[in-house]
């Protein structure tokens, strides 16, 4: 009996360890297998390609990571090409893809899931929302719970694969479960979060910001508490599954989402602190559903029963 | 696919210290934990110090930091540190026999020639990646003459020619000033008289931007091709987060993709040739 089984509404996931966009590649497939891991997520695709913001995008804070890498990244049209065959020749049956995508209006948001439902070996979507809509001023699709309704509904609509659809929360809001029951509502399958929050960093000798566009998203384990806090606060909220992510270094950091809520979790900034982080958070939940002699699917949740 | 282990375990063998803020970090690499190819000159590790009694690198800094190959000689590695920051602290305060983790080599060294006079060009810090370069060329019987500078007598090193900003050691002003009167024959001071007649025929360079973009003006004014190490803040050193991101000059890059405005210092460096970067950036 494999105990660590769990997965999203539509995808098996063989163990709840998966890696948070934009912090992994396949780069990685020649330090470890990746069949290892419970599914992967790619980094945010757009429309067209995308050359970044400028540097520095990069600065270290006390327990986290500023970043502004302005999703830099091929576009579609390359990465169906090129990105996705090689996933596929390094992929088994037992690791499912999930590609995350992002755009600039609800059309252009359309367009792409009908291009990735052409294109084989994908098994969901991950729809990174923490980005303007040039046709709202620039407002973030995020934050704004009508916006989240429409953009899941034609999302949805325009899916006709089997494919799970999961929208990826940001927690720079004012209430996170609002937006979570809009994306529930409009038929998401299950959802993604967080995403990092806005933080900054300074240098004190001549005041200039360390980020070049002065502002970026904080990652790593300083957000932990408060990506643990939303997943908890949305769980009480809905009844999808909940891929959980922000801040996990550990095993133990895993079961405390899992605990929370989650049905699977996502490994980020932890990769570039330890590179084997997601194999190690696989081997201590198996070791831990082995001594207690559970499987881990008993424990989702489990704290909202002592709330 | 053999699966390599990605990043192998140091000891400090020792922290040499050369002044207040420069440090010799060796590290020696026990019989299991062999760096499979010899670093070639301009190459990196990403590192990190293992506290005691840790298996996994979670303390301290988060992140790996990147530091260049200053020596490798019979399976130790040696590195230069200028001590700055947080990470560079707690580098400089390892003792002997503490772990380190160590990621690399990597990225793409410098080109080397083969029996040329070629020029080193350094500023501060900036010297760590050329001293093994030196070592390098001298085995290709190339003639070789080292220009280094610093802000101070604490900043420079042994090399041929030695400039100050402040005037306490060596000839006083920028690096970037001899540089030019040794290739524009003015030889203001004596010391670059003595290699007036050479003819120079590739220059390598690391240092900060601003002196760099000098090199390469000047570089570029004599015909020169050139070679530079670039710096920039890193999270995964294997290409995977596009962090290290610097803008390329799209004349002087073969064939760039149209939309492709940045080259990745990890993967794509960090030696490049002068023409690839945009210097104005
Ligand atoms: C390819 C490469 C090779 C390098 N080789 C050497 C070397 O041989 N010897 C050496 O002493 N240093 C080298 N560096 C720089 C070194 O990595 C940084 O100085 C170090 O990471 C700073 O860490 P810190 O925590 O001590 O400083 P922090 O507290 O992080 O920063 C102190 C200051 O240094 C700047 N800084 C931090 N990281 C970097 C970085 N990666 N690149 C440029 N500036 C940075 C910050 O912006 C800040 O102003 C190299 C960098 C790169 C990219
Ligand atoms: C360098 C970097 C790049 C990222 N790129 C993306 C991205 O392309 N798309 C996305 O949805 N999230 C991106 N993220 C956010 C992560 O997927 C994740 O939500 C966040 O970092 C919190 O998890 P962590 O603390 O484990 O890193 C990025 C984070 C980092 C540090
Ligand atoms: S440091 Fe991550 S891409 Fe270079």
């Amino acid at each position: 009996m494999n105990r660590l089984s769990t997965g999203l509404k539509k995808i098996v996931f063989k163990n709840p360890v998966t890696v948070a966009s934009g912090t992994f590649g396949k780069e990685y497939n020649q330090y470890f297998d990746l069949n290892k891991l419970g599914a992967i997520v790619t980094k945010t695709i757009t429309n067209n390609p995308k050359a970044g913001n400028h540097p520095p995008r990069l600065v270290e804070t006390t327990g986290g990571l500023i970043n502004s890498i302005g999703l830099q990244n091929p576009g579609i049209v390359r990465f169906c090409r090129d990105i996705l065959p090689e996933y596929r020749s390094i992929l088994d049956e037992t690791t499912p893809l999930i590609v995350s995508f992002s755009a600039s209006t609800i059309n252009e948001f359309v367009d792409m899931i009908k291009t990735l439902e052409d294109n084989e070996g994908i098994e969901g979507y991950e729809v990174n929302i923490s980005c303007p809509n040039v046709e709202k001023e620039g407002i973030s699709f995020g934050v704004d719970a009508p916006q989240v309704y429409e953009l899941t509904n034609k999302l949805r609509k325009a899916i006709s694969s089997k494919r799970e659809l999961i929208i990826k929360l940001t927690p720079n809001v004012t209430d996170i479960t609002e937006i979570a029951i809009a994306a529930v509502d409009a038929g998401c399958d299950s959802l993604a979060l967080i995403n990092t929050l806005m933080g900054m960093k300074i240098d004190w000798c001549s005041g200039k910001p360390m980020i070049k566009k002065g502002f970026g998203g904080l990652s790593g384990p300083a957000i932990m508490p408060i990506a643990l806090y939303n997943v908890f606060k949305v769980a009480n909220k809905v009844d999808v599954p909940i891929l959980a992510m922000g801040g996990i270094t550990s095993y133990q950091d895993a079961l405390e989402f899992i605990f929370a809520g989650a049905s699977a979790v996502a490994v980020g900034t932890a990769n570039f602190v330890n590179p084997y982080s997601t194999v190690d958070v696989i081997t201590g939940l198996k070791d831990y559903c082995i001594k207690n002699d559970i499987a881990i699917t008993k424990i989702i949740g489990k704290t909202l029963t002592f709330c | 696919m053999q699966e390599q282990t990605l990043y192998k375990v140091g000891l400090v063998d020792k922290v040499k210290i050369l002044n207040s803020k420069y440090y010799l970090l060796q590290i020696s690499m026990p019989a299991k934990e062999i760096i499979p190819k010899i670093p070639s000159p301009g190459q990196f590790f990403q590192i990190k110090p293992l506290t005691v009694g840790l298996k996994y690198p979670y303390s301290g800094s988060l992140l790996f930091k990147p530091f260049s190959v200053y020596d490798f000689d019979k399976g130790q590695l040696t590195l230069m540190i200028k001590n700055i920051g947080k990470a560079t602290k707690q580098l400089v305060n390892l003792v002997k026999g503490d772990r380190i983790a160590l990621i690399g080599a990597l990225g793409k060294p410098f080109d080397l020639p083969y029996r040329k006079q070629v020029l080193l060009v350094s500023g501060g810090v900036g010297y760590a990646p050329l001293y093994y370069l030196k070592r390098k060329l001298l085995d290709n019987q190339n003639q070789v003459i080292w220009l280094h500078g610093g802000q101070s007598c604490d900043d420079v090193f042994d090399s041929d020619i030695i400039c100050t900003d402040d005037g306490s050691l060596g000839n006083k002003g920028f690096v970037t000033c001899s540089l030019y009167d040794l290739l524009s024959n003015n030889c203001a001071y004596d010391n670059l008289k003595l290699y007036k007649d050479l003819n120079f025929e590739s220059i390598f360079c690391c240092g900060p931007r601003i002196m760099m973009k000098k090199v390469f003006e000047i570089s570029w004014q004599y015909s020169i091709p050139a070679q530079f190490s670039l710096e920039e803040y890193m999270a995964c050193g294997i290409g995977v987060c596009c962090g290290c991101a610097v803008k390329i000059n799209p004349q002087g890059v073969a064939d760039p993709l149209k939309d492709n405005h940045y080259l990745l210092v990890c993967k794509d460096g960090p030696v490049f040739k002068g023409e690839e970067i945009d210097w104005n950036e």
